[in-house]
């Protein structure tokens, strides 16, 4: 049962970090490559506040989502500038800078060595340091997002970025400042993948710099891309099949000595079949 | 779709049954067995060092399953990849403890999937050894999680002790940005500063870095240094740097730690005449046991001294006569000395094993021991 529950809090956080890059990829069209870099953030703010000021959990992810906000306004104006593939080169830009800064600033991130101990949450007297309650936050609060994401998309704002995504300079002509539009579902895609990192530095209890690298950006977007892009309940189905898929793997009988780099294959080998017969993703909406 | 979904199963049930037919031909039918989880890195990066302890963890189950297991019951050897990331180590953990029932887990290899794991070892009141973590932060956490692999730190110290009575009082460091390099930099620099010495040069890339030209120039036109120090261990970094010194013609005596044969053999003979000292000091019995059974292969980092864990955990059954995991921790606890596979192993009071190392040099291609 507690594999269970461990798998629902990793499919957890991993959903709500897909929700937040398909607001900007799949509704908005733009392809970035930077939600570890802000999942680092909260993750790394929070692992912060918690081990060295002992602060509450909350207070900390609250934090994480001011520092979170305020970087993603900061680089959001200048990417919300570009278009397309040099979009997409600006945020690799940025996720490398972030993971830089958490590898060599070691008074503040301890660098190479990471951050070891840190605390899971407790509010009012409730404490969530066994694994059920824990799930129970990370779901309620991805059910939240999951909402204020759908409210989101369907209305009249969510309705513009789809515009974006289909035809910018046609929105454009009818006077609307499409940088505007990509700047703020930017804020807040960052804002939401700052909350999946705080959850996921108190879950772990150890982070270090190379949870937050690019190829956690690009796990990411193959979760929605997979699970399917402009489509809510893709990246929660994305996320459960990536976490979930490896996890059955180990359950698969492959002879010891091979048995990890089998695993690996089969799952690649998944994906690509997945591809070749659902390009869309599994309930997608738009294709890149 | 459906053709998806019909691949996806036919993979999973056809895996399933040849699980199922594996497990029953592997495991002899005298008893319930006693499960021994391993958690090591056995894809990615670092997949040598899971590889390793994977085998050494084989042999000491074979070896005691062969003379009749404990008291009758075989021990059985799960092992699962953590890839040397946290998350996955957690997942192996749960997926060992939950589903296996695993109460005695060999691993993780490296620092990082070890740290995320004490807090869960603490709350499940699992035994936990790890065959190359040499982090104190690791075994002093809990009473239930040991090494089998002394604290790097201590041959770092010794290093930086080794270099200065060598008379060398200016060194260049080439280390890297990585979790086990940075502290093995750090005891180093502390030991080498206090001791009077000076570091004239530090070049921590990342691991990943291969162009080490500009930096190496530096050292060469640094007329003040006498010498130069790697702390990379086995990464890429530990066989490109002497090779660009050795094309830059620079010829100061290089000093290192830990290096494997495959960093030698990588090396060509840019690292003819490096020093190292290292804590790889399995005995000839076991190297020629661990050969003949892994096809000739040398023993590399964590294979000896996951072999040991195996060897303690078995003792722990037969003198305690339990496979209760507070018994068993008691049992640990209490040894202050034994003669294991990676050499004679004195315990610090507080879960963690040291030992004696040795000094070796590169001879033709090969490590030689020149002090023990």
């Amino acid at each position: 049962m507690e594999y269970l529950i461990h798998l629902a809090i990793l499919a957890g956080i991993y959903a709500i970090l897909g929700m937040s890059l398909n607001l900007v990829v799949g509704y908005t069209g733009l392809i970035s490559v930077t939600q570890a870099a802000f999942y680092g953030i909260g993750a790394y703010t929070t692992a912060i506040m918690i081990t060295r000021y002992d602060t509450n959990f909350f207070l900390a992810l609250l934090l994480g989502i001011i520092i979170s906000g305020i970087a993603g306004l900061l680089v959001g104006y200048v990417l919300s500038r570009f278009k397309g593939d040099f979009y997409a080169l600006g945020s690799v830009g940025f996720n490398t800078i972030v993971y830089s800064i958490f590898l060599n600033y070691q008074d503040l991130t301890r660098g190479p060595l990471g951050i070891p101990g840190i605390d899971r949450p407790s509010l009012f007297g409730i404490s969530f340091s066994d694994n059920l309650p824990f799930l129970i936050l990370v779901a309620l609060t991805a059910v939240i997002l999951f909402y204020i994401s759908k409210f989101i998309v369907d209305s009249s704002f969510g309705r513009v970025l789809k515009a974006i995504r289909e035809d910018e300079v046609a929105i454009q002509i009818f006077g609307y400042k499409t940088h505007q539009f990509k700047l703020a579902i930017f804020v807040i895609g960052a804002v939401m993948a700052s909350i999946a990192g705080s959850f996921f530095a108190s879950y772990i209890t150890f982070i270090d710099p190379s949870t937050f690298t690019i190829l956690e950006s690009i796990f990411i977007l193959s979760i929605i891309i997979l699970g399917g892009l402009a489509n809510l309940r893709g990246s929660v189905i994305g996320a459960i099949f990536l976490i979930l898929l490896p996890e059955i793997l180990r359950f698969v009988g492959f002879p010891s000595d091979i048995a990890a780099q089998m695993r690996v294959l089969v799952y690649g080998a998944l994906l690509v079949i997945l591809m070749l017969y659902r390009p869309q993703g599994l309930v997608g909406e738009y294709k890149l | 779709m459906k053709k998806l979904i019909l691949s996806f199963v036919v993979v999973v049930v056809l895996g399933l049954l040849w699980w199922n037919q594996s497990k029953n031909s592997a495991v002899p039918a005298t008893g319930e067995p006693i499960k021994i989880g391993g958690i090591f890195i056995l894809s990615g990066e670092g997949a040598s060092w899971g590889e390793a302890a994977k085998n050494g963890m084989e042999l000491a189950i074979k070896e005691i399953n062969a003379e009749g297991g404990i008291e009758g019951k075989p021990l059985q050897g799960i092992y699962e990849d953590d890839g040397s990331d946290p998350s996955k180590a957690i997942s192996a953990f749960n997926k060992l403890t939950n589903s296996d029932g695993v109460k005695f887990i060999i691993g993780p290899n490296w620092s990082n999937t070890g740290l995320s794991l004490i807090e869960l070892i603490k709350q499940h009141g699992v035994v936990a050894i790890s065959p190359s973590l040499g982090l104190p932060a690791y075994n002093e956490s809990s009473e239930y999680i040991f090494n089998t692999w002394p604290h790097d730190e201590i041959l770092s110290e010794n290093l930086a002790q080794y270099v200065y009575d060598k008379g060398y009082r200016n060194v260049a460091v080439f280390g890297a940005n990585d979790v086990w390099v940075k502290a093995q930099d750090q005891a180093f620099i502390k030991k080498f500063v206090e001791l009077g010495g000076k570091i004239a040069f530090l070049y921590e890339p990342l691991v990943t870095e291969t162009d080490v030209m500009s930096e190496v120039t530096k050292v060469k036109n640094d007329k003040s240094i006498d010498a130069i120090v790697l702390t990379v261990a086995d990464y890429g970094l530990s066989s490109i740097v002497p090779n660009r010194l050795k094309e830059l013609g620079v010829s100061l005596p290089i000093y290192s730690l830990t290096v494997s044969f495959h960093v030698i053999n990588n090396c060509g003979n840019a690292c003819e005449g490096m020093t190292f000292l290292t804590f790889l000091t399995p005995t000839s019995d076991f190297e020629k046991k661990y050969k003949a059974a892994y096809d000739n292969r040398e023993v590399e980092i964590g294979a000896d001294s996951a072999y040991d864990a195996v060897m303690l955990l078995a003792d722990a059954f037969k003198k305690t006569g339990s496979v209760d995991p507070g018994d068993v921790q008691a049992y640990l606890n209490k040894i202050e000395k034994y003669e294991g596979a990676s050499g004679s192993l004195v315990a610090d009071g507080e879960g963690a094993f040291t030992k004696p190392y040795l000094i070796k040099k590169v001879q033709n291609g090969l490590p030689v021991t020149i002090k023990e």
